[in-house]
């Protein structure tokens, strides 16, 4: 049916001409145009969170209904949740309308510093064990391109570490190491990346027409 | 790659990781409120949540690096607090960002008729697109979703083009458009501009490779495959060193936890 | 040519005058300034030459000040190209000698007769390279004429601000309820407000204030697009003493102009060929391969393993996982995947293999939702579509990572796709997807993951293959036709790369300098 389809690809084109052709105004109403949808777009998208809240406790609340292996820790998905929000809402007393005062130090500050920020702190520092076994796996391929890349990788973690000066100095140039890292990162490297980079923008704007013209319309679901 | 086989523990090991973990588990405990103890049993109420709270922070960063080992309870529990916590953090701060100001205020508080006019004729239809998406969770009326999120579709292929040909394309270019010639400065010496020549010929070798490596619709014949494989070994030394390169900044990150444990929650002094 | 002179303590130099006339003007009489005596708040004024019964008794008449005035012919205002109508240009030749220690100094004025009246404003340029033309490339070009001009911005709703005077709580109430933006009776309520009150009588303030700045914006652009007239000078002392560029007769040469709001920004120009151009040869190649859908696709070896992970999942009778990047549905990653989530959760419909999508991005579940559903519809199963298997996760990029690595090595899924934009986060999801066993297919335009995806999964789209995807899977002429368009952007770009080398290197090697050929490609 057209209106399932049909007018969804038009507003698709629509918008898309409009904001290729708004970045070329420099005349205010571009501007303001281009201020308006953003403004639009944020209220949209503070909807969907709601689909995400319904998604994710959804899931868990049918895991706990129906008992499946380890329903209980869903639990704690909605202790926590449901403690952000409260602290939130409640806002030392002062309600969810009302801000308080600037650098006062709110449960809801105390429980991102306390929850939120250890958790993505060690996540994230976890990527260089990450890495090592990443590498070790790597070393385990035994093809020309496999040792290409593990050599390279050595070499420029061994060129920015104290130590590649001492057995540079042995061989002769304590610099020896840090000039092989430059040499490949200012080169090889670039190189590859430029390419990349050019490659992937002439994909995305293929996509994007794709996307623009309706030939590409899979994320649209069916019923035209 | 085979399949690994289901781990299928033995009561030993389990018996085994329960005793380990209520070791840890205890030795975590006396070790918080040994370290903690001023704040914790002091005087100042405000000392002591802070105290609760770093305990609790360094106990989520041991569990969380337990995963490292192999997933466990524990980290079952934090993972799954770690979840929630951000999800009502995002609730509140999309309250506190976007729907209040955006919505609420607006048209709830609007302070004359005027105003609330205005805010309904310029909120309306957002709002309305909002409402929409929300349709989404129904499987009959899901398809007016589509009126909502195909704005941001075409908004972002309509960007995309133009962002890409700027920083991608043409910046590239500019970039690349360098002459291939010896070292700038006339007192260079043979080696300085022998490797400057090499390298911009490297460059300009190796992007063309690269490019070459990602042609869809031509056949590679003979001399394209060894082009073709020429960039592959470029995209493998650029990938590379750029693991290389990524890999000693996280180290830091890990030192940086280690800081957060001896220091603030262990309480040595540095 | 007209010039003035006050400042008796200035050191005589000889004169350089471009042109022989001017020392006729110059010797006819000389226009003296009264120096440091503003009027009305401006700066010195001058006087014509035809009035020099104005000038005071002290300053000396004989002596031509040492000042190179530009050409008259080279003065020239207009509106400033390429903006929204908030600056009008001056721009004037640059004498080839310069006096040390002189500006340039523009009058504006809203009428004619303001500056007989001395109701005027200046705007001072310092000499300079940074007041060349040519320094300015993203309003004025690559010309190399802009080397040699130099020019003055003139913003008159700074000049001629827009900002009532100061208005008091009731004038600003009164004035807002006579355009009707307040009723009676709020008039009424927000004049006898109360403490009770106070709150709504802020947000009510706020409110106007936020209509003022509106009303601000509109005002400073009539008062921009309105018509200015200027007039150069040059002083060798900071302002005071000025030597004006005149006309014919003698006069200060008066040019007029108006800032207008333009509709293109002439410094996106390259950006708007080449994106067009880009789009052009794609959709040409859309086009003809309607007609000859025959097109040469090769291998992409990570697509071609789509199905062996489905097919694996379906024999183990464990699940296909399916994880979108961290990015929201405006960004082509994603779109991308999307295309390749339709197939792959077709394919495990057809097969009775549960999928899961994991979701960073609230909206991307929404559209996630649409596309696993619309799959199962055409598998012909739609009752098999359980929605909760389309999940949203979290939008912080490491309580993602973490709770589908927990699902990763709690369900052991036998496949995993991990495609669209990802972060630092895409090892710690790669790694533990791999210490599964589990067969990964990852995919994404992040350069700075791509090493961390090549080591730990077993195939890997890079970059442009991603976008591949969508016309490779689904072997839609139309689809196969883009691609052809897109082989044809890159072997332009690799002509162009090639032969600009070429032709910059013979070029520096004969000592000619080719700017403009690689301004062709400067953005803004």
């Amino acid at each position: 049916m057209w209106y399932k389809r049909t007018i969804p690809l038009i507003l698709v084109f629509a918008i898309g001409v409009a904001a290729f052709v708004q970045e070329f105004v420099p005349a205010p109403w571009a501007g303001r145009f281009r201020e308006n949808i953003t403004l639009w777009f944020q209220i949209i998208g503070s909807f969907a969170l709601f689909i995400g809240l319904y998604s994710l406790l959804h899931m868990h609340w049918t895991r706990i209904r129906r008992q499946t292996p380890g329903w209980a820790y869903s639990i704690f998905v909605f202790l926590a949740a449901g403690g952000m929000i409260a602290v939130g809402l409640y806002n030392e007393g002062k309600g969810p309308i009302i801000d308080v005062a600037q650098g006062t130090r709110t449960w809801l500050d105390r429980g991102y510093d306390y929850l939120i920020k250890p958790c993505t702190a060690t996540i994230y520092s976890s990527m260089a064990f990450f890495m090592a076994s990443a590498a070790f796996r790597t070393f385990r391929a035994r093809n020309t391109a496999a040792v290409l890349m593990l050599v390279a990788a050595l070499v420029v973690m061994f060129g920015r570490v104290p130590v590649s000066e001492v057995l540079g100095g042995w061989l002769g140039d304590p610099e020896m190491f840090s000039r092989i890292t430059d040499v490949l990162m200012k080169y090889p490297n670039l190189a590859a990346k430029r390419a990349i980079m050019m490659g992937i923008s002439l994909g995305a704007i293929a996509q994007s027409l794709r996307i623009l013209l309706g030939v590409e319309r899979s994320y649209m679901g069916g019923g035209d | 790659m085979e399949p690994q086989a289901q781990t299928t523990e033995s009561p030993m090991r389990r018996t085994v990781e329960a005793a380990v973990m209520i070791a840890l588990g205890t030795a975590f405990v006396v070790a918080s409120i040994l370290c903690q103890k001023d704040s914790l049993f002091g005087k100042n109420a405000n000392d002591r949540i802070e105290a609760v709270g770093i305990i609790i922070a360094a106990a989520l960063t041991l569990i969380m690096y337990s995963f490292l080992y192999r997933d466990n309870p524990l980290f079952k529990i934090a993972e799954n607090v770690y979840i929630g916590a951000q999800l009502g953090y995002g609730a509140i701060n999309t309250w506190r960002l976007a729907l209040r100001p955006q919505i609420y205020n607006p048209l709830a508080l609007a302070p004359s008729n005027q105003a609330l006019w205005d805010a309904l004729v310029f909120r309306s239809v957002p709002i309305l697109l909002g409402v929409l998406l929300l349709t989404r969770l129904s499987r009959k009326h899901g398809w007016l979703s589509r009126y909502s999120y195909s704005m941001m579709v075409g908004w972002g292929a309509g960007m995309t083009i133009l962002v890409m040909t700027d920083t991608n394309i043409l910046q590239q270019l500019q970039a690349a458009a360098k002459p291939i010639q010896a070292g700038v400065t006339a007192d260079a010496g043979w080696w300085a501009n022998a490797g400057a020549v090499t390298g911009a010929l490297t460059v300009l070798v190796g992007t063309v490779c690269v490019l070459f490596y990602f042609f869809f619709s031509i056949p590679h014949g003979p001399v394209g495959q060894r082009v073709s494989k020429t960039g592959i070994w470029f995209l493998m030394l650029s990938f590379g060193a750029s693991f290389g390169y990524t890999a000693m900044a996280r180290i830091s990150l890990v030192i940086g936890r280690m800081r957060f444990l001896l220091f603030e929650w262990l309480k040595i002094p540095q | 040519m007209a010039f003035t002179e006050t400042n008796t303590t200035t050191p005589r130099r000889r004169p350089v005058m471009r042109r022989a006339r001017a020392w006729g003007f110059a010797a006819a009489g000389v226009m003296l300034l009264i120096a440091g005596a503003p009027s009305r708040g401006q700066q010195a004024e001058s006087l014509p030459a035809s009035a020099p019964a104005a000038a005071p008794a002290s300053a000396p008449a004989s002596a031509p000040v040492p000042l190179e005035i530009p050409a008259p012919e080279s003065v020239k205002a207009y509106d400033c190209p390429s903006d929204d109508g908030s600056a009008i240009i001056v721009e004037w030749a640059k004498p080839k000698i310069e006096t040390p220690g002189a500006v340039y100094v523009v009058d504006v004025a809203a009428a004619k007769e303001d500056f007989a009246a001395g109701a005027f404003k200046t705007v001072q340029v310092k000499p300079g390279p940074e007041a060349l033309k040519s320094a300015n490339q993203k309003f004025f070009g690559v010309s190399p004429a802009n080397a040699g001009l130099y020019y003055a911005r003139i913003c008159p709703s700074s000049l001629y601000p827009p900002v009532p005077a100061g208005e008091s709580r009731t004038e600003s109430l009164t004035r807002h309820a006579k355009a009707g933006h307040l009723s009676a009776e709020e008039l009424q309520r927000a004049l006898a407000a109360s403490d009770a009150d106070a709150k709504w009588l802020a947000r009510l303030m706020a409110d106007l204030t936020e209509r003022d700045t509106t009303d601000a914006k509109a005002r400073t652009r009539r008062i921009n697009a309105a018509t200015y007239y200027l007039r150069l000078s040059v002083s060798p002392d900071g302002g005071r003493a000025r030597a004006y560029v005149s006309d014919k007769d003698g006069q200060p040469l008066v040019l007029s102009a108006a800032a207008l709001p333009n509709q293109f920004k002439w410094y996106k120009l390259n950006i708007a060929i080449f994106s067009v151009a880009f789009c052009a040869v794609v959709a040409a190649f859309i086009w003809i391969a309607r007609r000859n859908p025959n097109l040469y696709i090769r291998r992409i070896a990570g697509l071609d393993a789509v199905d062996e992970g489905i097919g694996r999942a379906t024999e183990m009778g464990r699940p296909v996982y399916f994880v979108h990047g961290i990015a929201g549905v405006e960004s082509m990653a994603t779109m991308a995947s999307l295309t390749i989530l339709g197939r792959v959760a077709r394919k495990a419909a057809e097969y009775d293999t549960r999928v899961r999508v994991m979701n960073w991005d609230p909206m991307v579940t929404a559209v996630s939702q649409e596309v696993v559903q619309q799959a199962y519809t055409e598998a012909g199963r739609p009752d098999a579509y359980n929605p909760d298997d389309v999940l949203f996760i979290s939008t912080d990029n490491f309580a993602y990572a973490t709770a589908v690595s927990g699902l990763v090595v709690r369900e052991r899924p036998a496949a995993i796709f991990m495609l669209g934009t990802f972060f630092a986060e895409s090892l710690f999801l790669a790694e533990t997807g791999a210490s599964t066993g589990a067969i990964q297919i990852s995919g994404t335009d992040s350069y700075s993951q791509l090493p961390f995806l090549i080591t730990t999964c077993d195939y890997t789209l890079i970059g442009e293959e991603l976008f591949a995807a969508s016309a490779y899977l689904s072997r839609e002429p139309k689809m196969l036709g883009s691609l052809r368009g897109q082989d044809v952007g890159k072997a332009f770009l690799m002509v162009t790369i090639v032969v600009i080398t070429a032709v910059l290197s013979v070029a520096a090697a004969r000592g000619v300098s080719l700017d403009w050929l690689t301004n062709l490609f400067k953005t803004f």
